[in-house]
């Protein structure tokens, strides 16, 4: 399966920084890829590069194997990019910004109408076709942003942080539209700086510090320590000491961790070609501990961040 | 009193940390040498050198008042109600007051700065001959007084409209009726009270129109250097000026709560039609299917078809006036020759006056359709990228599957609409003396075939002359492009001074070519030549600049 994204050996510098210093990964079709990374990590250069926005200065970007440099009106009707900020003419209306972009991409009128009631359907914004841009809330302008990136129905979207400034409502609504996107056969690369948010909807994820990739493949294998590790927790209706000895005594298990003295969570880690999830909770219910809940251990997500990242600010 | 100046004190700070103002201030003082260095030859054969340098110095810096009266003085609280931070300084302890000090006053002192900066280098004019030192200090003091009005009036724009641009076009208007427009007035109705037999002097009108032509700059200037005995330092121009700088200033502290408060920002205020539709002037089409981008900068950059209309319909107005005009001098030449015919019969016969009135009558129309279509034309250039990458679309834009010269020609197309009711006004005027111009310009071309006494056909050098012209004029365009992607306000005084000093050290490379030669057509070949150059550097820099600047958005 040839891969949309293909970046080997990436570098770009403005002046004396080097904002991205040979980035290298792979993004699969029909995938969402989640592009993470602090502050000034080099999100936003990667994802320009991508748009082909800026020129890459060393190494090769490829999109849809094609080469972003050479064939970039090729590139540029297969994307569809959406900046990290509101980029929108305020005194149209939604319809006649769609129409505008639309008629830029060279679709007929006829196409135009149709398409646009569709991404308006999609975007739950159908209602306010006829509004100035200027009189819409924040979330509904992310959802006209949106439109507008699907308008020309592009095959691989380029989301650049494109849930910062949204209330959780229009957060989860904007996951939930994601997803639906996915399932239309979109490719989906969605930078952000909260890797915790991407954990649910992303299929694979690349992190990027200070300019290099720390870290690209699967969502399961960040969390699973490079694919060998998996960490559960357990939720109990009250302290239960035995627990922490019937898991201990099962090889594969490499530590226990009760979350604090007094509280009824313990974490799990585990060698998950030994071990099954089943095996951990058969021996934990076997201890006699009363479980309210058995899941996935999101914190060991964030700590897995922390790990790969570092701490400050990138020096100059 | 500390909340009272702290914005004040803040933008004072910010502006002698800046490195703009000092090199703007340097840059001006350098002019004003190369303005002496470039047209010692010329003034060497004036009677009066020295009022020769300072008139044409106080023109120049008349010119960038005029300039900074239409773009940077009006933004001064408009673009804070742009970006909508007007909302952040009223939760904090600042007063309407204090942040008029703070955002106008600091422009109006950075203004003045650049006048003080250069009275040290004019002072050399007195040294030339014709000018003495009370005429250049009373001349700082007229343009001094005349930017302390433009700036507070601007401000009072500024404090009444949602945005910068309408700022500027109020103060513009209102500068145009007071500068222009009035004394206009006052010309054709004392004309008309002092034709023979019916000459009135004194009364209310008379004073009023003295006042009038007294607050403007251009004829106080005027009768400065024509007069050097002139020696009041606070003439009867700084005074009008102050007291109306100063009304402006105390109304835009009166109004600011009415007119700044959170709900009135650039935001919100969509008007619907009770079918759910949004109310305009005039009905928006669909985009044309292969000029989306001219039918965008059309409709929203170029005020569409209302503001074609509207254009349409000032131009019916002027025609009017110009009509008036020249009516009125055709009534005055009808009168002067029923009672002077005899000194000259075919000068003052009906059918020569009839002829005249319909040369003149046409001239107004060509030249005032050329000046308004010139300053159309450089206003939609500031605006033609700069407003793209003000609201972070140009991203958007250069994201599209075009090349930036399709996106470039596309945007010159949408906005060249706004030229075009000048365009049919130019020739309704050409239309109207016709026969008379296409006579003359055969003429002309007959004569620059023909040879001079050296034996060079002066076709070449008003070939090189046309050439140079339109290079100029390119350049000044591109070069506001350029800036209007560079900077976030300015960018057409920036243009002025840049242009202004490039013709300077152009003028100087073209007059010492010229005088090696001592050929007026191998200086103008040098100086299209230079300018064409200049041009092509700059075309390759300002499409360079568009993709980077969409890429900093």
């Amino acid at each position: 399966m040839e891969p949309v994204i293909d970046i080997r050996g990436l570098r770009h510098a403005y002046k004396t920084h080097i904002a991205v210093a040979g980035v290298t990964f792979t993004v699969n079709p029909q995938s969402i890829h989640g592009f993470v990374g602090p502050n000034g990590a080099g999100k936003t250069t990667t994802l320009k590069v991508l748009a082909t926005l800026l020129k890459p200065q060393m190494g090769s970007v490829g999109v849809f194997g094609r080469d972003i440099v050479r064939d970039r009106t090729e590139v540029r009707r297969k994307i569809g990019y959406m900046p990290d900020h509101f980029s929108m003419y305020r005194q149209m209306t939604v319809f006649e910004y769609l129409d505008f972009f639309g008629a830029a991409y060279g679709l007929s009128q006829g196409q135009r109408d149709k398409i646009i009631g569709d991404v308006l359907a999609l975007t739950d914004m159908a209602g306010r076709k006829n509004d100035f841009i200027q009189g819409l809330s924040r979330g509904m302008q992310q959802r006209v942003s949106l439109a507008r990136v699907l308008v020309h129905d592009p095959d691989l979207l380029l989301l650049d942080e494109p849930a910062s400034g949204l209330d959780p409502r229009a957060r989860i609504e904007l996951m939930e539209i994601l997803q639906e996107l996915k399932r239309l056969g979109k490719t989906i690369f969605i930078s952000s700086h909260i890797l915790s948010e991407l954990a649910e909807l992303c299929d694979s994820v690349t992190i990027l510090d200070r300019g290099a990739v720390k870290y690209t493949g699967s969502m399961r294998g960040l969390i699973s320590n490079n694919g060998t590790d998996d960490a559960y927790a357990f939720t109990l209706t009250a302290e239960h000491p035995q627990i922490v000895e019937a898991l201990n005594s099962i090889p594969g298990v490499k530590s226990v961790q009760q979350s604090a003295p007094g509280e009824p969570r313990y974490s799990v880690t585990f060698d998950k070609e030994h071990l099954t999830p089943n095996m951990l909770l058969s021996a934990a219910l076997t201890s006699g501990a009363q479980i309210v809940s058995f899941t996935e251990d999101v914190k060991h997500l964030n700590q897995a961040f922390m790990d790969l990242t570092e701490p400050g600010v990138r020096p100059e | 009193m500390r909340a009272l100046f702290a914005l004040f004190i803040r933008s004072l700070r910010e502006d002698l940390r800046a490195r703009l103002p000092p090199i703007l201030r340097a840059a001006l003082v350098l002019l004003i040498l190369l303005i002496i260095g470039a047209n010692q030859r010329r003034f060497a054969w004036s009677g009066a050198p020295g009022r020769e340098f300072l008139g044409m110095l106080m023109m120049l810096n008349l010119a960038f008042i005029g300039v900074a009266a239409l773009s940077i003085f009006p933004s001064a609280i408009a673009e804070e109600k742009e970006d909508g931070t007007l909302t952040l300084l009223r939760m904090t302890n600042l007063n309407p007051l204090s942040i008029l000090l703070g955002k106008g006053a600091t422009r109006l002192i950075s203004a003045l700065m650049l006048l003080a900066a250069q009275i040290p280098f004019t002072m050399l004019a007195v040294t030339l001959g014709g000018v003495t030192q009370a005429q250049i200090l009373h001349a700082y003091a007229i343009l001094g007084a005349t930017t302390f009005f433009l700036c507070n009036l601007a401000m009072l724009a500024s404090v009444y409209c949602r945005t910068a641009i309408r700022a500027g076009f109020l103060t513009g208007i209102i500068g145009g009726v007071l500068y222009v427009g009035l004394p206009f007035i006052c010309a054709i109705t004392s004309f008309r009270r002092w034709r023979p037999g019916s000459v009135t002097t004194g009364g209310l009108w008379e004073t009023i129109s003295n006042y009038i032509f007294e607050a403007n700059p251009l004829y106080a200037m005027g009768s400065l250097l024509l007069d050097y005995r002139r020696s009041a330092f606070l003439s009867k121009h700084v005074w009008i000026s102050l007291g109306a700088g100063t009304l402006c200033f105390l109304l835009a502290w009166r109004i600011f709560d009415r007119y700044c408060a959170a709900a009135e920002e650039a935001t919100g205020r969509v008007k619907k039609t009770k079918n759910g539709k949004p109310r305009r002037w005039a009905y928006v089409s669909r985009p044309w299917q292969h000029l989306p981008l001219a039918w965008k900068d059309f409709n929203f950059m170029a005020g569409g078809r209302f503001g074609f209309y509207l254009r349409l319909f000032m131009a019916g107005l002027l025609l009017l006036g110009a009509y008036g005009i020249a009516w009125s001098s055709y009534q005055r030449a009808l009168e002067w020759a029923a009672t002077n015919s005899r000194y000259s019969p075919d000068y003052y016969s009906k059918a020569s006056i009839d002829a005249r009135f319909w040369e003149q009558f046409s001239a107004i129309i060509i030249v005032l359709a050329g000046w308004i279509a010139a300053l159309e034309l450089l206003f939609i250039t500031g605006r033609i990228f700069g407003a793209e990458k003000r609201n972070l679309t140009l991203s958007s834009l250069v994201a599209l599957p075009w090349s930036v010269g399709k996106i470039i020609r596309q945007k010159i197309l949408g906005c060249l609409a706004v030229l075009l009711p000048w365009v049919i006004l130019a020739v309704v005027g050409l239309s109207l003396n016709f026969h008379e111009i296409c006579r003359e310009i055969m003429r002309k071309i007959t004569n620059l075939m023909s040879s001079n006494e050296w034996g060079e056909t002066n076709l070449l050098t008003a070939m090189g002359a046309i050439f140079y012209s339109c290079t100029q004029a390119l350049l000044s365009l591109t070069v506001l492009v350029w800036f209007s992607l560079r900077i976030r306000r300015g960018a057409l005084p920036a243009t002025i001074a840049t242009m202004t000093v490039v013709n300077v050290i152009f003028g100087i490379t073209m007059d010492a070519y010229g005088r090696h030669r001592s050929d007026e057509t191998a200086i103008l070949l040098t100086g299209f030549v230079l300018s064409l150059i200049a041009l092509i550097a700059m075309c390759r820099k300002t499409h360079r600049r568009i993709q980077l600047a969409a890429a900093e958005d």
